[in-house]
Protein backbone atom coordinates (compact mmCIF):
# COMPACT_ATOMS: atom_id res chain seq x y z
CA UNK A 1 0.00 0.00 0.00
CA UNK A 2 2.26 2.32 0.79
CA UNK A 3 4.97 2.14 -1.86
CA UNK A 4 2.42 2.01 -4.76
CA UNK A 5 1.39 5.22 -2.92
CA UNK A 6 5.06 6.87 -2.84
CA UNK A 7 4.93 5.75 -7.19
CA UNK A 8 1.87 7.19 -7.63
CA UNK A 9 3.60 10.61 -6.08
CA UNK A 10 6.87 10.19 -8.16
CA UNK A 11 5.95 10.91 -11.69
CA UNK A 12 1.76 11.69 -12.25
CA UNK A 13 1.62 13.64 -8.81
CA UNK A 14 4.43 15.58 -10.04
CA UNK A 15 3.88 16.68 -13.56
CA UNK A 16 0.01 17.22 -12.57
CA UNK A 17 1.30 19.31 -10.02
CA UNK A 18 3.72 20.96 -12.36
CA UNK A 19 0.85 21.69 -14.80
CA UNK A 20 -1.52 23.09 -11.47
CA UNK A 21 1.06 25.51 -11.07
CA UNK A 22 0.96 26.66 -14.45
CA UNK A 23 -2.49 26.96 -15.29
CA UNK A 24 -2.45 28.81 -11.86
CA UNK A 25 -0.25 31.61 -13.38
CA UNK A 26 -2.22 31.51 -16.67
CA UNK A 27 -4.86 32.36 -14.71
CA UNK A 28 -3.88 35.13 -12.35
CA UNK A 29 -1.12 36.67 -14.03
CA UNK A 30 -3.29 38.51 -16.48
CA UNK A 31 -5.21 39.90 -13.61
CA UNK A 32 -1.76 40.74 -11.92
CA UNK A 33 -0.88 42.46 -14.84
CA UNK A 34 -4.09 44.35 -15.24
CA UNK A 35 -3.75 45.53 -11.53
CA UNK A 36 -0.14 46.95 -12.56
CA UNK A 37 -1.80 48.52 -15.47
CA UNK A 38 -3.94 50.09 -13.64
CA UNK A 39 -1.64 52.16 -11.54
CA UNK A 40 0.41 53.00 -14.46
CA UNK A 41 0.50 56.13 -16.70
CA UNK A 42 -0.32 55.90 -20.38
CA UNK A 43 3.21 55.75 -21.11
CA UNK A 44 4.28 53.26 -18.96
CA UNK A 45 1.50 50.85 -20.27
CA UNK A 46 2.83 51.54 -23.61
CA UNK A 47 6.17 50.89 -22.27
CA UNK A 48 6.16 47.39 -21.49
CA UNK A 49 3.32 45.87 -19.20
CA UNK A 50 5.31 43.74 -17.65
CA UNK A 51 6.98 46.31 -15.50
CA UNK A 52 5.89 46.99 -12.19
CA UNK A 53 4.01 50.24 -11.93
CA UNK A 54 7.48 53.00 -11.23
CA UNK A 55 4.92 55.23 -8.76
CA UNK A 56 1.55 53.94 -8.06
CA UNK A 57 -1.04 56.39 -10.38
CA UNK A 58 -4.13 56.33 -8.07
CA UNK A 59 -5.57 59.04 -10.23
CA UNK A 60 -6.62 56.49 -13.06
CA UNK A 61 -9.30 55.47 -10.67
CA UNK A 62 -10.23 59.06 -9.37
CA UNK A 63 -10.50 59.09 -13.31
CA UNK A 64 -12.56 55.90 -13.51
CA UNK A 65 -15.21 57.07 -11.31
CA UNK A 66 -15.85 60.31 -12.42
CA UNK A 67 -15.22 60.53 -15.76
CA UNK A 68 -16.33 56.39 -16.21
CA UNK A 69 -18.80 57.26 -13.71
CA UNK A 70 -18.06 53.59 -12.56
CA UNK A 71 -18.93 53.14 -9.34
CA UNK A 72 -22.33 54.45 -10.66
CA UNK A 73 -22.46 51.37 -13.28
CA UNK A 74 -21.93 49.14 -10.42
CA UNK A 75 -24.46 50.33 -8.54
CA UNK A 76 -27.13 49.72 -11.08
CA UNK A 77 -26.22 46.39 -11.99
CA UNK A 78 -26.32 45.45 -8.41
CA UNK A 79 -29.57 47.27 -8.19
CA UNK A 80 -31.12 45.44 -11.59
CA UNK A 81 -29.83 41.88 -9.82
CA UNK A 82 -31.08 42.05 -6.51
CA UNK A 83 -34.74 43.10 -7.92
CA UNK A 84 -34.65 40.62 -10.86
CA UNK A 85 -32.95 38.04 -8.23
CA UNK A 86 -35.89 38.56 -5.62
CA UNK A 87 -38.54 38.47 -8.40
CA UNK A 88 -36.71 35.16 -9.70
CA UNK A 89 -36.84 33.69 -6.61
CA UNK A 90 -40.20 34.77 -5.53
CA UNK A 91 -42.21 33.48 -8.72
CA UNK A 92 -39.98 30.54 -9.19
CA UNK A 93 -40.65 29.26 -5.78
CA UNK A 94 -44.20 29.74 -6.25
CA UNK A 95 -43.93 27.54 -9.28
CA UNK A 96 -41.80 25.09 -8.33
CA UNK A 97 -44.16 24.82 -5.47
CA UNK A 98 -47.37 23.66 -7.92
CA UNK A 99 -45.14 21.95 -10.04
CA UNK A 100 -43.23 19.71 -7.66
CA UNK A 101 -46.22 19.11 -4.96
CA UNK A 102 -49.61 19.13 -6.62
CA UNK A 103 -51.23 16.96 -9.32
CA UNK A 104 -52.43 19.41 -11.59
CA UNK A 105 -53.46 18.53 -15.65
CA UNK A 106 -51.58 21.72 -16.55
CA UNK A 107 -48.48 21.06 -14.55
CA UNK A 108 -46.55 18.75 -17.50
CA UNK A 109 -47.92 21.60 -20.22
CA UNK A 110 -46.12 24.51 -18.12
CA UNK A 111 -43.44 22.53 -17.39
CA UNK A 112 -42.67 21.85 -21.30
CA UNK A 113 -43.17 25.45 -21.87
CA UNK A 114 -40.39 26.36 -18.85
CA UNK A 115 -38.22 23.18 -20.62
CA UNK A 116 -38.28 25.03 -24.17
CA UNK A 117 -37.20 28.37 -22.27
CA UNK A 118 -34.05 26.63 -21.16
CA UNK A 119 -33.19 25.07 -24.54
CA UNK A 120 -34.19 28.30 -27.38
CA UNK A 121 -31.21 30.98 -27.59
CA UNK A 122 -32.67 34.28 -26.27
CA UNK A 123 -30.73 36.05 -29.13
CA UNK A 124 -33.95 35.27 -31.34
CA UNK A 125 -36.05 37.20 -28.94
CA UNK A 126 -33.84 40.19 -29.94
CA UNK A 127 -35.55 42.13 -32.55
CA UNK A 128 -38.99 41.22 -31.43
CA UNK A 129 -38.25 42.53 -28.11
CA UNK A 130 -36.95 45.84 -29.30
CA UNK A 131 -40.27 46.06 -31.34
CA UNK A 132 -42.43 45.24 -28.59
CA UNK A 133 -40.52 47.77 -26.18
CA UNK A 134 -40.38 50.47 -28.71
CA UNK A 135 -44.81 50.26 -29.40
CA UNK A 136 -46.05 49.12 -25.92
CA UNK A 137 -46.12 52.10 -24.47
CA UNK A 138 -45.81 50.92 -20.32
CA UNK A 139 -42.64 49.07 -20.98
CA UNK A 140 -40.42 52.04 -21.19
CA UNK A 141 -37.26 51.62 -23.04
CA UNK A 142 -34.35 53.76 -20.17
CA UNK A 143 -36.49 51.92 -17.32
CA UNK A 144 -35.17 49.84 -15.12
CA UNK A 145 -38.72 47.89 -14.43
CA UNK A 146 -38.29 46.40 -18.54
CA UNK A 147 -35.22 45.51 -18.13
CA UNK A 148 -35.78 43.60 -14.53
CA UNK A 149 -39.15 41.91 -16.02
CA UNK A 150 -36.83 40.59 -19.51
CA UNK A 151 -34.00 39.40 -16.73
CA UNK A 152 -37.23 37.94 -14.32
CA UNK A 153 -38.20 35.87 -17.38
CA UNK A 154 -35.03 35.02 -19.19
CA UNK A 155 -33.81 33.72 -15.75
CA UNK A 156 -36.90 32.01 -14.48
CA UNK A 157 -36.46 28.40 -16.04
CA UNK A 158 -33.55 27.47 -14.29
CA UNK A 159 -34.53 28.66 -11.32
CA UNK A 160 -37.75 26.74 -11.35
CA UNK A 161 -35.91 23.95 -12.11
CA UNK A 162 -33.53 23.86 -8.92
CA UNK A 163 -36.01 24.73 -6.80
CA UNK A 164 -38.99 22.28 -8.32
CA UNK A 165 -36.44 19.92 -8.00
CA UNK A 166 -35.18 20.20 -4.66
CA UNK A 167 -39.08 20.28 -3.61
CA UNK A 168 -39.80 17.41 -4.90
CA UNK A 169 -37.61 15.55 -2.47
CA UNK A 170 -39.32 17.52 0.79
CA UNK A 171 -42.02 14.75 2.08
CA UNK A 172 -45.28 15.62 0.87
CA UNK A 173 -46.64 14.24 4.69
CA UNK A 174 -45.41 17.48 6.03
CA UNK A 175 -48.50 19.10 3.29
CA UNK A 176 -51.00 16.93 4.74
CA UNK A 177 -49.86 17.84 8.44
CA UNK A 178 -49.94 21.15 7.48
CA UNK A 179 -53.12 21.02 6.00
CA UNK A 180 -54.94 19.05 9.03
CA UNK A 181 -53.64 21.76 10.82
CA UNK A 182 -55.34 24.28 9.21
CA UNK A 183 -52.90 26.11 7.42
CA UNK A 184 -53.88 27.60 3.73
CA UNK A 185 -51.73 27.16 0.83
CA UNK A 186 -50.06 30.53 1.47
CA UNK A 187 -49.46 29.82 4.69
CA UNK A 188 -47.96 26.19 3.81
CA UNK A 189 -45.53 27.65 1.33
CA UNK A 190 -44.26 30.85 2.90
CA UNK A 191 -44.21 29.52 6.41
CA UNK A 192 -43.09 25.67 6.29
CA UNK A 193 -41.88 24.88 2.69
CA UNK A 194 -39.74 27.88 1.72
CA UNK A 195 -37.74 27.77 4.80
CA UNK A 196 -37.16 24.42 4.33
CA UNK A 197 -36.49 24.90 0.81
CA UNK A 198 -33.32 27.44 1.57
CA UNK A 199 -30.47 25.45 -0.06
CA UNK A 200 -32.16 25.93 -3.20
CA UNK A 201 -33.05 28.98 -3.09
CA UNK A 202 -29.76 30.11 -2.49
CA UNK A 203 -28.20 28.49 -5.41
CA UNK A 204 -30.77 29.94 -7.30
CA UNK A 205 -30.36 33.09 -5.92
CA UNK A 206 -26.59 33.13 -6.64
CA UNK A 207 -27.29 31.80 -10.70
CA UNK A 208 -29.25 34.81 -11.25
CA UNK A 209 -27.68 36.79 -9.31
CA UNK A 210 -24.40 36.80 -11.01
CA UNK A 211 -26.31 36.03 -14.56
CA UNK A 212 -28.05 39.59 -14.16
CA UNK A 213 -24.79 41.51 -12.59
CA UNK A 214 -22.86 40.53 -15.74
CA UNK A 215 -25.92 40.93 -18.35
CA UNK A 216 -24.74 42.56 -21.44
CA UNK A 217 -26.91 42.43 -24.43
CA UNK A 218 -30.68 43.45 -23.33
CA UNK A 219 -29.00 46.25 -21.21
CA UNK A 220 -27.28 47.04 -24.28
CA UNK A 221 -30.34 47.35 -26.59
CA UNK A 222 -32.33 49.03 -23.76
CA UNK A 223 -30.60 51.50 -22.08
CA UNK A 224 -29.09 54.36 -23.66
CA UNK A 225 -29.11 56.75 -20.89
CA UNK A 226 -25.88 57.46 -19.71
CA UNK A 227 -26.64 57.05 -16.13
CA UNK A 228 -28.58 54.23 -15.95
CA UNK A 229 -25.09 52.28 -17.59
CA UNK A 230 -25.16 48.91 -16.21
CA UNK A 231 -21.37 47.76 -15.83
CA UNK A 232 -21.51 45.88 -18.76
CA UNK A 233 -22.16 48.89 -21.03
CA UNK A 234 -19.95 51.20 -19.26
CA UNK A 235 -17.08 48.50 -20.23
CA UNK A 236 -18.12 48.06 -23.64
CA UNK A 237 -17.40 52.11 -24.02
CA UNK A 238 -13.44 51.02 -23.63
CA UNK A 239 -13.78 48.45 -26.68
CA UNK A 240 -11.35 48.63 -29.29
CA UNK A 241 -10.35 52.32 -28.67
CA UNK A 242 -6.40 52.61 -27.76
CA UNK A 243 -7.28 55.58 -25.66
CA UNK A 244 -5.24 58.14 -24.30
CA UNK A 245 -6.14 57.14 -21.07
CA UNK A 246 -5.80 52.96 -21.14
CA UNK A 247 -4.72 53.37 -16.79
CA UNK A 248 -8.37 54.50 -15.88
CA UNK A 249 -9.79 51.40 -18.28
CA UNK A 250 -7.72 49.08 -16.69
CA UNK A 251 -9.04 50.83 -13.28
CA UNK A 252 -12.61 50.07 -14.55
CA UNK A 253 -11.42 46.61 -15.21
CA UNK A 254 -10.70 46.25 -11.51
CA UNK A 255 -13.52 48.51 -10.07
CA UNK A 256 -16.42 46.05 -11.73
CA UNK A 257 -14.52 42.83 -11.22
CA UNK A 258 -14.25 43.94 -7.16
CA UNK A 259 -17.87 43.06 -6.15
CA UNK A 260 -18.03 39.97 -7.76
CA UNK A 261 -14.79 38.77 -6.34
CA UNK A 262 -15.29 39.85 -2.75
CA UNK A 263 -19.23 37.63 -3.49
CA UNK A 264 -16.91 35.01 -4.69
CA UNK A 265 -14.48 35.05 -1.40
CA UNK A 266 -17.27 35.10 0.52
CA UNK A 267 -19.47 32.17 -0.72
CA UNK A 268 -17.15 30.38 -2.55
CA UNK A 269 -18.22 26.52 -2.43
CA UNK A 270 -22.24 27.59 -2.89
CA UNK A 271 -20.94 29.71 -6.03
CA UNK A 272 -18.85 26.69 -7.56
CA UNK A 273 -21.74 24.13 -6.43
CA UNK A 274 -24.73 26.67 -7.42
CA UNK A 275 -22.79 27.37 -11.23
CA UNK A 276 -22.30 23.73 -12.14
CA UNK A 277 -25.33 22.62 -10.81
CA UNK A 278 -27.23 25.31 -13.20
CA UNK A 279 -24.86 24.13 -16.17
CA UNK A 280 -25.68 20.65 -16.09
CA UNK A 281 -29.30 21.40 -15.16
CA UNK A 282 -29.30 23.71 -18.05
CA UNK B 1 -56.44 17.43 -0.75
CA UNK B 2 -60.36 16.33 0.08
CA UNK B 3 -60.75 19.39 2.26
CA UNK B 4 -61.15 22.80 0.36
CA UNK B 5 -59.81 21.51 -2.39
CA UNK B 6 -61.38 23.80 -4.86
CA UNK B 7 -60.17 26.83 -2.89
CA UNK B 8 -56.35 25.33 -3.51
CA UNK B 9 -56.97 24.84 -6.95
CA UNK B 10 -57.58 29.04 -7.09
CA UNK B 11 -54.13 29.52 -4.87
CA UNK B 12 -52.55 27.03 -7.13
CA UNK B 13 -53.81 28.91 -10.38
CA UNK B 14 -52.50 32.18 -7.90
CA UNK B 15 -49.01 31.12 -7.86
CA UNK B 16 -48.50 29.59 -11.18
CA UNK B 17 -49.66 32.77 -12.84
CA UNK B 18 -47.19 35.60 -12.29
CA UNK B 19 -44.38 33.67 -13.57
CA UNK B 20 -45.65 31.88 -16.34
CA UNK B 21 -47.41 35.08 -17.76
CA UNK B 22 -44.15 36.90 -17.64
CA UNK B 23 -42.66 34.19 -19.14
CA UNK B 24 -44.74 33.80 -22.06
CA UNK B 25 -44.34 37.76 -22.21
CA UNK B 26 -40.97 38.25 -22.40
CA UNK B 27 -39.79 34.96 -24.16
CA UNK B 28 -42.47 33.08 -25.80
CA UNK B 29 -44.24 35.40 -27.44
CA UNK B 30 -40.92 37.21 -28.79
CA UNK B 31 -40.12 33.69 -30.17
CA UNK B 32 -43.09 33.34 -31.93
CA UNK B 33 -42.77 37.02 -33.42
CA UNK B 34 -39.64 36.28 -34.55
CA UNK B 35 -40.44 33.49 -36.50
CA UNK B 36 -43.65 35.55 -38.05
CA UNK B 37 -41.45 38.55 -38.55
CA UNK B 38 -38.61 36.47 -40.50
CA UNK B 39 -41.23 36.89 -43.70
CA UNK B 40 -41.10 40.07 -43.55
CA UNK B 41 -38.86 43.37 -43.93
CA UNK B 42 -38.58 45.85 -41.81
CA UNK B 43 -36.39 49.07 -41.41
CA UNK B 44 -36.58 49.18 -37.54
CA UNK B 45 -38.83 52.36 -37.31
CA UNK B 46 -41.32 51.80 -35.62
CA UNK B 47 -44.07 53.62 -37.42
CA UNK B 48 -43.14 52.22 -40.81
CA UNK B 49 -44.66 48.96 -41.74
CA UNK B 50 -43.16 45.69 -42.53
CA UNK B 51 -42.96 44.51 -45.79
CA UNK B 52 -44.15 40.89 -46.42
CA UNK B 53 -41.35 39.56 -48.60
CA UNK B 54 -42.16 35.39 -48.32
CA UNK B 55 -38.60 33.34 -47.87
CA UNK B 56 -36.47 36.21 -49.17
CA UNK B 57 -34.92 36.81 -45.72
CA UNK B 58 -33.61 33.38 -45.44
CA UNK B 59 -32.26 33.13 -49.62
CA UNK B 60 -30.53 36.01 -48.05
CA UNK B 61 -29.15 34.39 -45.32
CA UNK B 62 -27.93 31.60 -47.04
CA UNK B 63 -26.40 33.19 -49.77
CA UNK B 64 -24.41 35.22 -47.38
CA UNK B 65 -21.32 33.87 -47.25
CA UNK B 66 -20.63 35.47 -43.70
CA UNK B 67 -23.47 32.91 -42.81
CA UNK B 68 -21.52 29.78 -43.97
CA UNK B 69 -18.65 31.47 -42.26
CA UNK B 70 -20.58 32.14 -38.89
CA UNK B 71 -21.04 28.26 -39.18
CA UNK B 72 -17.45 27.37 -39.56
CA UNK B 73 -16.57 29.63 -36.79
CA UNK B 74 -19.32 27.37 -34.63
CA UNK B 75 -17.60 24.42 -35.63
CA UNK B 76 -14.06 25.96 -34.72
CA UNK B 77 -16.05 26.88 -31.46
CA UNK B 78 -16.94 23.03 -30.99
CA UNK B 79 -13.06 21.95 -31.85
CA UNK B 80 -11.94 23.88 -29.43
CA UNK B 81 -14.03 22.81 -27.06
CA UNK B 82 -13.32 18.97 -27.45
CA UNK B 83 -9.40 19.39 -28.11
CA UNK B 84 -8.16 22.31 -25.74
CA UNK B 85 -11.34 22.89 -23.32
CA UNK B 86 -12.19 19.61 -22.44
CA UNK B 87 -8.67 18.15 -21.35
CA UNK B 88 -8.22 21.15 -19.59
CA UNK B 89 -10.81 20.68 -17.54
CA UNK B 90 -10.53 17.06 -16.76
CA UNK B 91 -6.70 17.65 -16.00
CA UNK B 92 -7.87 20.15 -13.57
CA UNK B 93 -10.60 18.32 -12.42
CA UNK B 94 -8.07 15.42 -11.39
CA UNK B 95 -5.76 18.16 -9.57
CA UNK B 96 -8.66 19.39 -7.78
CA UNK B 97 -9.19 15.84 -6.25
CA UNK B 98 -5.46 14.99 -5.71
CA UNK B 99 -3.94 15.37 -2.27
CA UNK B 100 -2.04 18.47 -3.07
CA UNK B 101 -1.06 21.33 0.54
CA UNK B 102 -2.26 24.21 -2.44
CA UNK B 103 -5.67 22.11 -3.43
CA UNK B 104 -7.66 24.65 -1.87
CA UNK B 105 -5.69 27.84 -3.66
CA UNK B 106 -5.66 25.88 -6.89
CA UNK B 107 -9.73 25.67 -6.87
CA UNK B 108 -10.32 28.89 -5.84
CA UNK B 109 -8.37 30.14 -8.62
CA UNK B 110 -9.16 27.68 -11.28
CA UNK B 111 -12.80 28.91 -11.34
CA UNK B 112 -12.43 32.39 -10.64
CA UNK B 113 -12.54 33.98 -13.84
CA UNK B 114 -16.23 32.00 -14.64
CA UNK B 115 -17.60 34.69 -11.80
CA UNK B 116 -16.25 37.87 -12.84
CA UNK B 117 -18.05 39.84 -15.30
CA UNK B 118 -17.28 39.13 -19.15
CA UNK B 119 -17.44 42.14 -19.94
CA UNK B 120 -14.37 42.78 -17.88
CA UNK B 121 -12.76 39.89 -18.77
CA UNK B 122 -12.75 40.14 -22.50
CA UNK B 123 -11.80 43.94 -22.33
CA UNK B 124 -8.74 42.73 -20.27
CA UNK B 125 -8.09 40.31 -22.74
CA UNK B 126 -8.33 42.66 -25.55
CA UNK B 127 -5.95 44.58 -24.38
CA UNK B 128 -3.61 42.04 -23.18
CA UNK B 129 -3.48 40.76 -26.82
CA UNK B 130 -2.84 44.18 -28.07
CA UNK B 131 -0.37 44.14 -30.79
CA UNK B 132 3.20 45.47 -29.45
CA UNK B 133 1.86 46.72 -26.08
CA UNK B 134 -0.18 43.84 -24.86
CA UNK B 135 1.06 40.94 -22.40
CA UNK B 136 0.93 38.09 -24.76
CA UNK B 137 2.71 39.80 -28.09
CA UNK B 138 5.42 40.85 -25.48
CA UNK B 139 6.09 37.45 -24.03
CA UNK B 140 5.89 36.01 -27.47
CA UNK B 141 8.48 38.53 -28.63
CA UNK B 142 10.42 37.76 -25.69
CA UNK B 143 10.48 33.63 -27.05
CA UNK B 144 11.01 34.87 -30.78
CA UNK B 145 8.06 33.69 -31.88
CA UNK B 146 6.27 35.28 -35.29
CA UNK B 147 4.24 38.31 -34.63
CA UNK B 148 0.90 37.54 -34.51
CA UNK B 149 -2.08 40.19 -34.42
CA UNK B 150 -4.71 37.93 -32.44
CA UNK B 151 -7.29 40.31 -33.19
CA UNK B 152 -6.97 41.55 -36.05
CA UNK B 153 -5.63 39.20 -38.29
CA UNK B 154 -8.84 37.40 -39.46
CA UNK B 155 -7.20 34.05 -39.72
CA UNK B 156 -6.79 34.79 -35.76
CA UNK B 157 -9.20 36.24 -34.37
CA UNK B 158 -11.39 33.63 -33.89
CA UNK B 159 -9.32 30.99 -32.26
CA UNK B 160 -7.93 34.20 -30.37
CA UNK B 161 -11.90 34.14 -28.96
CA UNK B 162 -12.07 31.11 -28.71
CA UNK B 163 -8.20 30.24 -26.32
CA UNK B 164 -9.86 33.06 -24.01
CA UNK B 165 -13.16 31.50 -24.09
CA UNK B 166 -11.83 28.42 -22.85
CA UNK B 167 -9.08 30.12 -20.16
CA UNK B 168 -12.54 31.84 -18.70
CA UNK B 169 -14.96 28.32 -18.50
CA UNK B 170 -12.12 25.43 -17.75
CA UNK B 171 -13.09 25.94 -14.37
CA UNK B 172 -16.70 25.94 -14.41
CA UNK B 173 -15.99 22.69 -16.62
CA UNK B 174 -13.30 21.51 -14.40
CA UNK B 175 -16.31 20.96 -11.73
CA UNK B 176 -18.43 19.40 -13.88
CA UNK B 177 -15.56 16.72 -14.22
CA UNK B 178 -14.68 16.94 -10.52
CA UNK B 179 -18.64 15.74 -9.53
CA UNK B 180 -18.00 12.55 -11.83
CA UNK B 181 -14.30 11.80 -10.42
CA UNK B 182 -15.84 12.28 -6.62
CA UNK B 183 -18.53 10.11 -7.29
CA UNK B 184 -16.70 7.09 -8.23
CA UNK B 185 -16.02 4.53 -4.98
CA UNK B 186 -13.18 4.72 -3.26
CA UNK B 187 -12.82 1.14 -2.83
CA UNK B 188 -12.29 0.27 -7.28
CA UNK B 189 -9.11 2.36 -6.27
CA UNK B 190 -8.56 0.40 -3.90
CA UNK B 191 -9.23 -2.90 -4.93
CA UNK B 192 -6.93 -1.85 -8.43
CA UNK B 193 -4.14 -1.29 -6.31
CA UNK B 194 -4.13 -4.30 -4.58
CA UNK B 195 -4.48 -6.25 -8.47
CA UNK B 196 -1.04 -3.92 -8.64
CA UNK B 197 -2.29 -1.40 -11.31
CA UNK B 198 -0.30 1.02 -12.09
CA UNK B 199 -2.06 5.51 -11.53
CA UNK B 200 -1.91 5.57 -15.55
CA UNK B 201 -4.19 2.26 -15.43
CA UNK B 202 -6.22 3.46 -12.56
CA UNK B 203 -6.79 6.32 -14.33
CA UNK B 204 -7.89 4.45 -17.96
CA UNK B 205 -9.27 2.21 -16.46
CA UNK B 206 -11.38 3.50 -13.71
CA UNK B 207 -11.80 7.02 -13.80
CA UNK B 208 -12.02 7.13 -17.38
CA UNK B 209 -14.78 4.58 -17.95
CA UNK B 210 -16.66 5.60 -15.02
CA UNK B 211 -16.78 8.93 -15.60
CA UNK B 212 -18.67 8.46 -19.53
CA UNK B 213 -21.49 10.23 -17.89
CA UNK B 214 -20.09 13.30 -17.46
CA UNK B 215 -18.41 13.37 -20.84
CA UNK B 216 -21.76 13.01 -22.14
CA UNK B 217 -22.67 15.80 -20.39
CA UNK B 218 -19.51 18.17 -21.00
CA UNK B 219 -20.61 17.33 -25.03
CA UNK B 220 -23.69 18.11 -24.63
CA UNK B 221 -23.32 21.82 -23.06
CA UNK B 222 -20.21 22.24 -25.39
CA UNK B 223 -22.18 21.62 -28.58
CA UNK B 224 -25.30 23.60 -27.56
CA UNK B 225 -23.41 26.22 -26.11
CA UNK B 226 -21.55 26.45 -29.19
CA UNK B 227 -23.71 26.97 -31.91
CA UNK B 228 -25.88 30.10 -29.33
CA UNK B 229 -22.22 31.58 -28.45
CA UNK B 230 -22.86 35.55 -28.81
CA UNK B 231 -21.16 37.39 -25.34
CA UNK B 232 -17.04 37.27 -25.51
CA UNK B 233 -17.13 37.70 -29.79
CA UNK B 234 -19.12 40.09 -29.36
CA UNK B 235 -17.12 41.82 -26.55
CA UNK B 236 -13.60 41.22 -28.24
CA UNK B 237 -14.28 41.72 -31.93
CA UNK B 238 -17.64 42.49 -32.74
CA UNK B 239 -17.86 39.87 -35.66
CA UNK B 240 -14.33 41.35 -37.13
CA UNK B 241 -12.35 42.48 -38.96
CA UNK B 242 -14.12 41.90 -41.98
CA UNK B 243 -16.83 39.92 -39.92
CA UNK B 244 -14.16 37.03 -39.92
CA UNK B 245 -15.22 36.04 -36.72
CA UNK B 246 -18.58 36.09 -36.76
CA UNK B 247 -20.88 34.11 -34.89
CA UNK B 248 -24.54 33.40 -35.90
CA UNK B 249 -25.97 35.15 -32.65
CA UNK B 250 -23.71 37.98 -33.43
CA UNK B 251 -24.47 38.35 -37.51
CA UNK B 252 -27.89 38.61 -35.93
CA UNK B 253 -27.22 41.31 -33.83
CA UNK B 254 -25.27 43.19 -36.38
CA UNK B 255 -27.76 42.52 -39.34
CA UNK B 256 -30.27 44.10 -37.39
CA UNK B 257 -29.08 46.36 -35.23
CA UNK B 258 -26.32 47.58 -37.13
CA UNK B 259 -27.15 46.85 -41.10
CA UNK B 260 -30.38 47.74 -40.06
CA UNK B 261 -31.96 44.14 -41.96
CA UNK B 262 -34.41 43.59 -39.36
CA UNK B 263 -35.77 40.91 -41.68
CA UNK B 264 -32.40 39.25 -42.37
CA UNK B 265 -31.96 39.05 -38.17
CA UNK B 266 -35.10 37.63 -37.41
CA UNK B 267 -34.42 34.59 -40.18
CA UNK B 268 -30.99 34.06 -38.52
CA UNK B 269 -33.22 33.90 -34.87
CA UNK B 270 -35.27 31.31 -37.01
CA UNK B 271 -32.12 29.51 -37.85
CA UNK B 272 -30.91 29.73 -34.32
CA UNK B 273 -34.38 28.18 -33.21
CA UNK B 274 -34.46 25.63 -35.04
CA UNK B 275 -30.59 24.59 -35.13
CA UNK B 276 -30.98 25.02 -31.03
CA UNK B 277 -33.69 22.79 -30.77
CA UNK B 278 -32.72 20.22 -33.07
CA UNK B 279 -29.00 19.76 -31.59
CA UNK B 280 -29.86 19.73 -28.11
CA UNK B 281 -32.49 16.77 -28.77
CA UNK B 282 -29.97 15.45 -31.42
CA UNK B 283 -26.58 15.33 -28.66
CA UNK B 284 -29.42 14.17 -25.78
CA UNK B 285 -30.33 11.62 -28.03
CA UNK B 286 -27.20 10.62 -28.48
CA UNK B 287 -25.88 11.03 -25.18
CA UNK B 288 -29.17 9.64 -24.00
CA UNK B 289 -28.91 10.92 -21.08
CA UNK B 290 -30.84 9.60 -18.28
CA UNK B 291 -33.01 12.11 -16.46
CA UNK B 292 -31.11 13.62 -13.41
Amino acid sequence: MERSKTVRKGTAYWILGVFAIIWAVITLYPFIVTIFSSLKTNDEILGSMLNLPRDPVWHNYYVAITGAKTLHTIMNSIFLAVCSTAGVLLFGSMLAYVISRKKHKYNKIIFTIFLTGIVLPIYATLVPMMKMISKIDILQPNAFYTLILIYIAICLPEGLFIMAGYMRGISRELDEAAIIDGCNTPQLFFRILLPISKPALATSAIITFLACYNEMIFALLFITDKAKYTVSIGLLYFVGKKTTDMGPMFAAIILTTLPMLVFYMLFQEKIQSGLTAGAVKG
Amino acid sequence: MVVGSKKQNWWDLAFIIPGLFLFVVFLIIPLSQSIYQSFFSWNGIAISKMKFVGLKNFQMVFTNEYFWHSLVNVLLFMAGGFIVLMPISFLLAIIINKKYKLKRFFKTTFFMPVVLPLTAVGLMWVYLLFPEIGLVPILMEWFHLPEINFLGDPDWAIISVILVNEWTFAGLNMLIFSAGIVAIPEELFESAKIDGATGWQQTRYITFSMMKEYFKIFSILCITGCIKHFNLVFIMTGGGPNRASEMPATMLYNEAFVYKNFGVGNAIGVFLLIAGVTLSLLTNKLFSRGDD
